[in-house]
């Protein structure tokens, strides 16, 4: 075996413990740009997700002893980060008072509307894509943060409910509940209820067509919507 | 309101559009920087403050035992400096020469024949000194000793005392061979809390004090012990006058 081979996230955090000065930035290194989706998920804007993260960050910092090995370290930082993020959600108790996308603008800023998966939709599409992102965001928002964080750590970044109850520290059903509440307060808000002939409803966006005006601005209302 | 209930197939939607706008980009420069900084001020405390040694328990425990100990001795060793300058209370032996020199203070039968053998009571420790040492020793206790003290025993000579004359040659003995009296200066600091009467500078366990001799009163002479800096006598006795 190789003996530059990687060291284990745990096999770090025990560095850090012992008074490494570098295995705790190895380690967060690593894990960081889930943390921060999940950061900004949860927050919902870039500067109080910068915020929660870096307290999570500190915390996890200063915190690193009392891991006590039960679970994946990286478990245990996710559940430093969103514990982070939702006690400042809480002390902030929601003091905005217009939804804004989250990152719409960091995007626009880079000349892409949505992830890098999108880069071959034309821009008709990417304006359909814009769209939904700007109302599922804004529906996200109206959760509480409990349910939002819930929603973000099972529906978005795909962990289990298991592991999102180690994350946030509740039990499974807890979990469950909350993610089911949560999808029934958005279901209204994303046009999921709408009657339609059957099929799933596209987030109650028109049907993605050529009709779409390709010469507008690319973050403009659909032009066909009445 | 109710949330409505959903079917598995508006529940799969939801869920799909959530899943559609799940962040994929990389952290955003200006976050890893922030990121970057606060991690290398953390390190950097880290090891400006380095763990605090663990105390345990039990060396606490020690540790507080030794120091009430040592504030017992310090009690026991001023109460019988103060005994040696105030007759009322106690006399002095020949092998004690000053309520400075507290570890000398007279304390069993042991220390008498300590005393015999031309010891001064040391421990053990102390007594597997050099010769050369213990030759000093005896010098300056010689030089001591040429002092006019009193000779009768501590406790025993007490209620015999009828005067405080055979006390003041010995009380004025301290004054030279005080601690503190060449980094403390009790003429200049004490005095100013001195009372009327005649000021001796002592020490009472380890710290500087004054002992007031009044104008005798009927027969009787107060004798008060202030401490340096406290405004009040900690100790007074009557004595007969003389």
């Amino acid at each position: 075996m190789s003996e530059l081979r990687e060291r284990s996230d745990a096999e770090l955090l025990a560095l850090h413990v012992d008074g490494d000065p570098d295995a705790f930035g190895e380690l967060f290194g690593r894990h960081r740009d889930r943390l921060w989706a999940v950061a900004l998920r949860t927050m919902g804007n870039p500067e109080d997700a910068a915020d929660g993260l870096q307290e999570g960050m500190i915390a996890a910092f200063r915190r690193a002893g009392s891991f006590r090995g039960d679970a994946a370290v990286t478990t245990w930082l996710h559940r430093v980060v969103v514990n982070s993020c939702l006690d400042r959600l809480r002390a902030m108790k929601v003091r905005r008072a217009e939804p804004l996308p989250d990152d719409l603008e960091e995007r626009a800023d880079r000349g892409a509307l949505v992830s890098a998966t999108d880069v071959e939709l034309d821009p008709a599409q990417l304006t359909v894509a814009d769209e939904r992102r700007r109302m599922v965001l804004a529906a996200l928002r109206t959760l509480t943060p409990d349910q939002r964080a819930a929603l973000v750590l099972v529906d978005m970044e795909g962990y289990s409910v298991a592991e999102a109850a180690e994350m946030l520290d509740v039990a499974e059903g807890t979990v469950k509940s909350r993610c089911f509440r949560g999808r029934a307060k958005l279901a209204p808000l994303l046009g999921v209820l709408a009657p339609t002939g059957g099929d799933v409803p596209h987030a109650g966006n028109p049907p993605e067509t050529a009709d779409v005006p390709t010469t507008g601005p690319p973050r403009g209302p659909p032009a066909d919507r009445a | 309101m109710s949330d409505p209930e959903l079917t598995p197939e508006q529940d799969e939607a939801v869920r799909a559009l959530l899943a559609s706008v799940r962040h994929t980009d990389p952290t955003p420069p200006e976050v890893v920087a922030r990121l970057d900084e606060t991690l290398a001020s953390l390190t950097a405390e880290r090891r400006e403050v380095p763990a605090a040694p663990v105390v345990t328990l039990a060396s606490r425990r020690r540790r507080r035992v030794a120091t009430a100990l040592l504030a017992a001795a310090a009690v026991v060793v001023g109460g019988v400096g103060i005994t040696q300058v105030l007759p009322g209370l106690a006399g002095s032996d020949g092998d004690s020469s000053s309520a400075g020199s507290t570890a000398e203070a007279p304390m069993s039968a042991d220390d008498s024949e300590d005393s015999a053998g031309g010891d001064r009571g040391l421990t053990d420790q102390s007594q597997r000194s050099s010769s050369a040492d213990e030759k000093q020793d005896d010098s300056e206790r010689q030089g001591q000793e040429s002092a006019p003290l009193p000779s009768a025993s501590a406790l025993g000579a007490g209620a015999a005392l009828t005067t405080d004359e055979p006390l003041r040659p010995q009380v004025r003995a301290i004054q030279p061979q005080a601690p503190f009296t060449s980094s403390y200066d009790a003429g200049s600091a004490c005095l100013v809390v001195a009372q009327t009467g005649e000021s001796v500078a002592v020490t009472y366990g380890d710290q500087p004090g004054v002992l007031v001799f009044r104008v005798p009163d009927g027969g009787t002479q107060r004798v008060d012990l202030f401490l340096c800096g406290r405004p009040d006598a900690v100790r007074s006795l009557r004595l007969r006058a003389p």
